[in-house]
């Protein structure tokens, strides 16, 4: 089963996340912020780790830029999908610099959210 | 009103003529009758003279006579009383010729008298028959007459001396008098005319200095009204210019003080240029928020220094600039709009507003709009997002709430369109809008639009046709943006026009520009709506937007787009036949240095 840890600080979205995800068959993970994400990835049992992460770019506490800028350097190359309410491309160019494997724009088109989760964990 | 020059003229001819007449005809009528006169004179004195030498004659017969036998004393008597007889008539001819000359008669008549004695003592004697006087006394006697009848003769040639003498004295006081008139005249004539003259000379003159004066700007100037009528009149008009003058001279200057009080008492800044950009006039506002502006300086130096393009100062002195030019950074920000005065000199007005604070509100706005619409896409996001999960199990739900499920879905996507919209246009607003371009091909844009469209235009069963121009250059443009562009114009076409109906999309090279062009045979655009119709919600009417899918903002974000490219948009359209939307955009090789600014079909 195709794990899919996701980071957001919403409640409601993590919940919607969550649900979509689920109802699709994959197994979901759901944390708060930055900090949790990076804690999740190490102290997890490499089986058992995420096939794919979603981040939210703008979250209290550590950001998701600054997680996968860590997630990076610590050597994880699990794909990464950075979530945003800015469509811009500063923050595309950003992430594909930080070795992002995309950008979702909120509001979330699922079709595209899933095809691509698909393609990445293919 | 004094009499006229032409009359004063008129009359001192007459006058002139008059005199010099008078002084003629006196002059040579007293001429006429001095050698009149003369004449007769002369005449006179030759005749006395004449009789003198009768009365001589007369008397030498009377002596004769005496002379014969004294024997035949009847002859002697009678030839004697003949001679007599002839001699006294002689005489009484003579003392009618000498009448009116007292010496002449006096003359004859002591001749007559010295007759009488001779008579007396040697006629009579002898006619008697005695013995005469003595020879001695006889010779004395008759030489007595013959003397004075002499002395008549020499009397006469003396007198016709003296005539001569007296009638060419005559002559030359007569001449020398009419000369005198003539010249008489002549001066009266000449003080008349230069009195004319004169009463002329001092009005014009007048009028001369007053011009002079009035040229000059003394514009109180006036003459004193005077002279024949002809400066009298001319005096008057004068005065009355002057007036005119005047009084038009006081409504400018009160004009133009108020219109300095208006300008110095301005908020705005107001500089006026001449053709050549200088600086001509300044008001204190101007003054203070263009620093160092003042009369003299060069207004591209001024604005240039502030970090306007040279290019844009030109064609705002040029009056082809219609935008408002915008200055200054964060703190200050200030608002420049040129016009041209349209005088034959050339030159603009430009006025200066400080928007310092309208540019903050405008700031906020556009931050508060991205605020607002980034805030709103997280619960937009759970509400759609939920919804889809309910749509995606609806074979749990009640038909009815099903039906509701998808009012959410659709409703929530037209947010959603709204939202991206609005941030496109914020994002633009606030200058954040950037373009990556690179060289794009003409034909490729259209054809990924018109792939996106085909399917909503096969939906309604319209044609879409295209048609490029072969071997057009390509473009620099972000290819997104301009795909956004093609699909929102076919967006509009679809959703506007009638099922059946011909949507043709076009390119052509025009000048150094590539021209986009979507052609619809739709409804058209009403003319009301035609003018705002790039404006944010600036569509048609209710029923159109009831019966379209849009949020009312494409327009104005295509309008945004292309002209972040450097281009510009348009329309024509005939209601009833069809609407044609325009892009036209930079070649590429133009395109590296192509400007943001050049706004020119949008206002067509």
């Amino acid at each position: 089963m195709t794990r899919v840890l996701v980071a957001d600080d919403s409640e409601t979205i993590l919940l919607l996340l969550r649900t979509r995800l689920e109802m699709e068959g994959y197994e979901v993970t759901t944390v708060s912020d930055g900090q949790q994400v990076l804690d999740t990835v190490t102290d997890t049992d490499p089986a058992q780790a995420p096939d794919v992460i979603l981040l939210d770019a703008m979250m209290p506490g550590k950001s998701g830029i600054d997680a996968l800028r860590e997630l990076r350097g610590s050597g994880v190359d699990t794909p990464v999908l950075i979530v945003s309410a800015y469509r811009e491309q500063e923050i595309l160019g950003d992430t594909a610099g930080l070795g992002a494997d995309g950008l979702v724009a909120k509001p979330i088109d699922f079709d595209d959210l899933l095809g691509r989760i698909a393609d990445l964990t293919a | 009103m004094n009499p006229s020059l032409a009359n004063r003229l008129r009359i001192g001819f007459a006058i002139t003529f008059a005199l010099l007449a008078g002084v003629t005809v006196i002059g040579v009528g007293r001429l006429f009758q001095l050698r009149q006169d003369y004449e007769d004179d002369i005449s006179k004195s030759f005749q006395l003279e004449l009789s003198a030498e009768h009365l001589r004659q007369a008397f030498l017969i009377e002596q004769a006579a005496l002379r014969g036998d004294p024997e035949n004393l009847g002859a002697i008597r009678e030839r004697y009383q003949r001679a007599r007889a002839a001699s006294d008539e002689t005489a009484r001819a003579a003392l009618g010729l000498a009448e009116g000359d007292a010496e002449a008669t006096e003359l004859v008549e002591e001749r007559t008298a010295a007759e009488r004695r001779w008579r007396a003592a040697v006629a009579q004697p002898i006619l008697r028959g005695r013995s005469p006087p003595p020879a001695a006394n006889q010779a004395g006697l008759g030489r007595e007459v013959v003397r004075i009848a002499d002395d008549l003769i020499s009397y006469e040639t003396d007198r016709r001396e003296s005539l001569r003498d007296e009638v060419s004295d005559d002559t030359r006081d007569t001449s020398l008098l009419v000369g005198a008139g003539f010249v008489a005249g002549l001066i009266a004539a000449v003080l008349l005319f230069s009195g004319l003259i004169s009463s002329m000379r001092r009005p014009l003159e007048g009028l001369v200095g007053a011009a002079g004066s009035l040229a000059g700007g003394d514009l109180q100037t006036r003459v004193e009204v005077g002279g024949p009528a002809e400066t009298a009149t001319l005096g008057m008009a004068f005065n009355e210019m002057a007036d005119e003058l005047q009084s038009a001279y006081k409504r400018v200057e009160e004009n133009r003080r108020r219109l300095a009080v208006i300008l110095n008492s301005m908020s705005d800044g107001v500089v006026t240029v001449d053709a050549r950009g200088r600086v001509t006039e300044v008001n204190p506002a101007a003054g203070r928020l263009l620093p160092p502006a003042r009369l003299g300086m060069l207004i591209g130096d001024v604005l240039v220094e502030r970090g306007v393009p040279e290019r844009r100062v030109q064609s705002m002195l040029a009056g082809t600039e219609q935008e408002e030019l915008r200055i200054g950074d964060a703190e200050s920000t200030l608002a420049l709009t040129a016009s041209r005065l349209g005088t034959p000199e050339g030159g603009a007005v430009i006025s200066v507003r400080d928007v310092s604070e309208r540019a903050r509100l405008e700031r906020m706005k556009d931050e508060f709009v991205l605020t607002a619409s980034h805030e709103l896409r997280s619960p937009l996001t759970s509400v759609h997002g939920f919804a889809e999960v309910l749509k995606l199990e609806r074979e749990k739900l009640d038909p009815k709430h099903a039906e509701t499920v998808d009012i959410i879905l659709s409703n929530t996507s037209h947010l959603v369109r709204l939202l991206n919209d609005l941030l496109d246009l914020a994002r633009s607003d606030a200058g954040r809008l950037t373009i990556k371009a690179e060289p794009c091909d003409v034909a490729a844009l259209i054809d990924d639009a018109v792939q996106t469209m085909r399917r909503r235009t096969d939906g309604r069963g319209q044609r879409l046709e295209v048609e490029v121009e072969p071997g057009i250059p390509r473009v620099r443009v972000e290819p997104d943006r301009i795909k956004q562009v093609l699909v929102n114009l076919l967006t509009n076409a679809n959703e506007y026009c009638p099922d059946g109906a011909t949507i043709t999309v076009t390119a052509n090279r025009v000048g150094g520009e590539v021209e986009l062009a979507v052609a619809d045979d739709g409804p058209g655009i009403p003319v009301d709506q035609i003018d705002h119709i790039f404006e944010r919600f600036g569509r048609g009417e209710a029923g159109a937007s009831q019966r379209v899918g849009g949020t009312g903002l494409g327009l104005a974000i295509a309008k945004s787009l292309v002209e972040a490219h450097g281009g510009a948009i348009g329309v024509t359209s005939t209601p009833g036949k069809g609407s044609t939307f325009r892009i036209v955009l930079p070649l590429l090789a133009e395109s590296e240095d192509a400007d943001p600014d050049t706004q020119v079909l949008e206002r067509r």
